[in-house]
């Protein structure tokens, strides 16, 4: 039985495909000038637009191109939709032996991760026209998004108990997540306060951090005394410090790195007979007069 | 390695078992998080519409101002040489693709699931995709000509910018227009067919089907050019030849296919408008179908093949596509006679938007005949001017029509005859520009900003445009001003059914509860199932 969906696919599909061969004969796969004197040979012409090509030409290969695959993509929806018979309730309680079809599942649950994935396409978009490592954190991004939505969509359609279903997911993504969470938490502190003490002078560093800990620790004992802490006072706190952290991070990386006075540790290496090398920290080694310059890593390494 | 001895227990359902109702969905989230998180579609098409509203707004503003330098051919007066044609891309790019189809596909993504049946839309996740992508894209979008990008911009980065930002406002609108389409296909109420299914969403099927075939070309227009404008700009990444490849989206036959949803909007104003049995409803369904066939213009990029809108295929396609425009319309005639009609403004605003269409289908098939000589002239640009004035008529009526269901509260219906009238006038006077200045041979403004072939009357034209923009732009702003009260939950709070409606949206309330109906949906027997419950009959009717 060919379906009201399917007449629709199909019609269009069969008017592109009426088209393209139209096209084809009208924009240059014919010689009309043959008319009427050589019919023959027009007729071999024509040929070529209704053998996708392989009797002839086609005239305007764009067009014939997009109108052929136009009508191949309609034909090909009409043809699911035949086979489908265009997703009726009744063929398809039939198919599952049922009397009537089981009813669509209702709205998932609220997440932020299509939300995410879209910023993540956003970053890649602006990466191809600024910069390479903005299109690979998109990815990292975008790979994230993605497994989190997976499961997701996975976890909704689980039970029938949304609860059951949220219980289920945590089960599964918390042992990641956690403590990925907890690792990108631990890098993005390292990272903001190494940016402050490279900024600082070294006895102010030192101050400041004893300060820190030292308000951090009454903070935490005069939580600790409190019979009950609001949870939105507890996230507001440590967002605030989040907050902090990050503006630290950014002030001490805008600031830059103090000036670093490396000591020379110049020795001498005896015993082989030729001439004296010298070693000089952060230098590899030559003869006098001609170091060069070379990574630290290798420098220790010898 | 575990071994299956035995062949595991088929279980045989039972053909007299029901299934159960599914649990209703926990509350949404409220506020900025809940916004952010939403996989509902009646969230996602509310952000759609009240965004695409904005940047419609804005957009015909800027087209007013590239129109209005037409005003004074010698001198510009609020841009310049370098700029005008970068604004003018913008300015066609902002209303098609940042103000109606996203406008349009927000009325489907709230309205369909409803019309049919369903208590959400098909992939809804990605639905919710589908906005934050086409958002945050249309942000990258102005942000790359802010950085003198665009398509001719002299910051190549911005350029890249420019097609990677469209790309992907694009794939984000074709992949709502994914589940608007799945949504009509596999997610409809018991009973009912496609034969059954109201206008609006089959309009939504065939216009989303049209939309996915047109971007999948537009897409491998725009690799090609962002490809060779990364690497050496030999042809198709040329400066001046980059923005040619990309026009036939915004011209006949494409451009018709823009207003598609119109034609459904249209079709359920005027059931409710006449308020009797829609007759011959196939028809309705089939002109629809064939218009949408019909202005199927991938195919027709004359950047590659000039000589193509003298072809048969070509000059056909742009004549018949008036005859089942006239169906449809000769279709709403009969009913508007036989019923008993009452002037909505969703009826008046969306018959302005057929008249504009008819207009521009007109004037499309006038283009296509060579004696007239209008190839190439700014008639094209008429031609589009007219359908996008239809389009926004659509967008409009669709709010008047649904604004109560979608907020919950009564849009300011007065209003809406203000539209009529300014809508109307401002597309008639915006297209009409454009053809007088066409038809006195005019040519459209070239790539560096210059214009050659300065015919007589362009100035008058220009000055037509502009007002019609004006007036398009103003009768945006109003319907803005007619939806905002209900928008922020003032006035008088709407009934679920205010028009005496006969499809299933009026059954549940308004707006509707998160699982969309609390009540098990009515059998559907005929295109007009609220009207069967109405009259207590279960007759076929198709």
């Amino acid at each position: 039985m060919i379906t009201t969906g399917a007449k629709f696919y199909f019609g269009l599909g069969f008017l592109l495909l009426v088209a393209a061969v139209l096209y084809g004969w009208t924009s240059g796969g014919v010689d009309w000038g043959l008319f009427p004197g050589h019919l023959g040979d027009l007729y071999f012409e024509m040929l070529g637009a209704l053998t996708l090509g392989y009797k002839g030409a086609v005239g305007d290969h764009l067009g014939y191109g997009l109108l052929l695959g136009a009508a191949a993509s309609s034909t090909t929806v009409g043809s699911f939709m035949v086979a489908f018979r265009d997703a009726e309730d009744k063929p398809l309680a039939e198919v599952a032996g049922l009397r009537t079809a089981p009813p669509l599942q209702r709205v998932v649950s609220s997440n932020v991760w299509a939300t995410i994935s879209a910023f993540a396409v956003a970053v890649i978009a602006l990466g191809v026209a600024i910069s390479r490592w903005f299109v690979l954190a998109g990815v990292v991004l975008l790979v994230i998004a993605a497994l989190e939505w997976t499961i997701y969509a996975w976890a909704d359609r689980a039970t029938g108990d949304p609860d059951l279903n949220a219980n289920l997911r945590d089960k599964i993504m918390n042992p990641i997540e956690i403590p990925l969470f907890g690792a990108i938490v631990a890098a993005f502190i390292a990272l903001s306060i190494s940016r402050l003490f490279l900024a600082i002078p070294r006895l102010s560093a030192t101050w400041l951090f004893l300060g820190v800990a030292a308000v951090i620790f009454a903070t935490a004992i005069g939580l600790s005394l409190l019979p009950k802490v609001p949870q939105a006072a507890m996230g507001g706190l440590l967002a605030l410090a989040a907050i902090a952290v990050l503006v630290i991070g950014i002030v001490g990386a805008v600031n830059g790195a103090r000036e670093f006075h490396h000591e020379s540790e110049e020795f001498t290496v005896e015993g082989t007979g030729g001439p004296t090398e010298l070693y000089v920290y952060g230098q590899v080694p030559t003869t006098t007069g001609a170091s060069e310059q070379h990574g630290h890593s290798e420098e220790k390494g010898k | 390695m575990t071994v299956t001895e035995s062949k595991p227990e088929t279980v045989v359902p039972d053909p007299g078992i029901t299934p159960a109702q599914p649990p209703l969905p926990p509350e949404p989230a409220k506020g900025f998080a809940g916004i952010l998180g939403t996989a509902d579609h009646k969230t996602v098409g509310r952000l759609y519409v009240g965004v695409s509203l904005l940047f419609l707004t804005a957009f015909l503003v800027t087209s007013m101002l590239v129109k209005a330098e037409g005003m004074q051919q010698d001198s510009l007066q609020f841009l310049n040489v370098a700029t005008i044609f970068e604004v003018q891309t913008l300015s066609q790019i902002g209303v098609v693709f940042l103000g109606l189809m996203p406008a349009f596909l927000g009325l489907a993504l709230f309205v369909v699931p409803l019309q049919v049946g369903s208590p959400t839309i098909a992939f809804p996740r990605a639905a919710a995709a589908s906005f934050w992508g086409w958002l945050l894209g249309a942000g990258l979008l102005v942000a790359s000509y802010l950085g003198n990008g665009g398509p001719v911009g002299a910051n190549i980065e911005m350029v890249k910018l420019f097609f990677v930002a469209f790309a992907m406002v694009i794939v984000s609108l074709g992949l709502a227009s994914v589940c608007v389409i799945t949504t009509v296909a596999t997610a409809r109420a018991e009973g009912m067919n496609l034969l059954r299914v109201p206008l609006f969403s089959w309009s939504m099927l065939v216009a989303g089907s049209m939309w996915l075939l047109h971007s999948a070309a537009l897409l491998a227009n725009l690799l090609i050019v962002s490809i060779d404008t990364t690497h050496g700009q030999v042809l198709y990444g040329d400066p001046a030849n980059r923005w040619i490849q990309l026009t036939w989206i915004f011209a006949q036959p494409a451009v018709l296919c823009l207003a598609l949803p119109l034609l459904g909007v249209f079709g359920d104003a005027a059931i409710v408008a006449t308020r009797i049995r829609p007759a011959r409803y196939g028809v309705s369904l089939g002109a629809i179908g064939a218009v949408g066939a019909l202005s199927f213009g991938a195919y027709a990029q004359t950047a590659f093949h000039p000589g193509l809108i003298t072809e048969a295929l070509f000059v056909l396609q742009s004549l018949a596509v008036v005859l089942p425009l006239l169906v449809l319309l000769g279709g709403i005639g009969d009913s508007v006679r036989r019923g008993r009609l009452r002037v909505t403004s969703a009826f008046l605003v969306s018959l302005a938007g057929m008249l504009l269409l008819l207009g521009a289908a007109v004037a499309g098939g006038l283009y296509a005949i060579e004696p007239l000589n209008l190839g190439f002239t700014v008639w094209g640009a008429g031609v589009a001017n007219a359908a996008t004035a239809a389009a926004i008529a659509g967008v409009a009526a669709g709010l008047f029509h649904w604004g109560s269901k979608i907020w919950g509260h009564r849009v300011a219906e007065p209003i809406g005859k203000l539209v009529f009238l300014v809508v109307l006038g401002g597309g008639v006077l915006y297209a009409a520009g454009e053809l007088i200045a066409g038809a006195n041979g005019q040519l459209p403004v070239l790539p560096d900003g210059s214009v050659e072939n300065l015919a007589a009357n362009a100035e008058l034209g220009a000055l037509l445009s502009t007002v019609g923009c004006g007036l398009l732009a103003a009768g945006t702003l109003l319907v803005i001003l007619a939806v905002l009260p209900a928008a922020l939950r003032r006035g008088p709070k709407a009934d679920a059914d205010p028009w005496g409606g006969q499809t299933l949206e009026w059954t549940t309330s308004s707006p509707p509860h998160p699982a969309n109906f609390l009540d098990p949906v009515p059998e559907v027997r005929s295109p007009s199932p609220l009207l069967d419950l109405r009259e207590g009959t279960s007759k076929e009717i198709v």
